[in-house]
């Protein structure tokens, strides 16, 4: 699935690690979530999208699949 | 699939993995059976070592998963992927197992002779057919522990939806 994550993440100047702390991840999964390998739980998504003051659908974006 | 709690210096599977492994140890060395306290004590230390190599701040994520050592919601899932195949694979080879020891019974141990006009059948367990039984009745056991296991692990994942 394609995100906005590393958009939003270089734009709030955040590294990797420091968005995983923030949302209580592994630093990897969000690598992962960035390079569409990896789907997060709903619960994830609506953090991390939280987390940037947005929806989940304006993070992720499912009509590309 | 739970992950590793902070609260914890490992998992709880490593720590009875790693625990199981070094108190075996020590009751292998009081019994004075040096090879097996050796192995035991490799085992231990190995799972430790691994472990604690998984628990670094920049673990791949391969080592995290192969140590169990699961750090967030990607990794319980992943682990699952991989535990469901292990599962699948471990139950097919107990049941062939299972089939194999029977056969081996059959073949090895159980010598049947038919005798005299009435056909009457002599059975004999040699020493080699008692220890054939066990190795069967063990593999039997293996494969319903398994199932059982499997059953339960399937139940609950329906459940939780």
């Amino acid at each position: 699935m394609e995100s906005e994550i590393r958009r939003m993440r270089e734009q709030a100047g955040l590294s990797q690690g420091a968005l995983a702390a923030a949302v209580g991840v592994y630093r990897q999964t969000i690598n992962a979530i960035e390079t569409g390998r990896y789907d997060p739980s709903l619960t994830l998504a609506v953090r991390l999208a939280r987390h940037f003051a947005s929806t989940v659908e304006e993070v992720f974006h499912v009509d590309n699949e | 699939m739970s992950t590793t709690s902070s609260r914890l210096p490992l998992s709880l599977p490593n720590i009875v993995l790693i625990g199981g492994s070094l108190a075996g140890a020590v009751v292998t060395l009081v019994l004075g059976y040096w090879l097996g306290a050796g192995v035991l004590l490799i085992l231990g230390l190995g799972g430790l070592l691994s472990a604690l190599l998984a628990r670094r701040a920049g673990a791949s994520d391969w080592m995290r998963i192969n140590a169990i050592e699961y750090r967030d919601e990607r990794d319980a899932r992943l682990a699952g992927h991989g535990f469901a195949v292990v599962g699948a694979w471990a139950l097919a080879l107990s049941t062939l197992e299972l089939v194999a020891a029977t056969i081996y019974v059959g073949a090895v141990t159980l010598t049947a002779s038919v005798k005299g006009a009435d056909a009457s059948v002599t059975i004999t367990f040699t020493q080699s057919a008692t220890l054939a039984i066990a190795v069967e009745a063990l593999a039997a056991l293996q494969l319903f522990v398994l199932a059982l296991v499997w059953g339960i692990a399937n139940t609950r994942a329906v459940r939780r939806g």
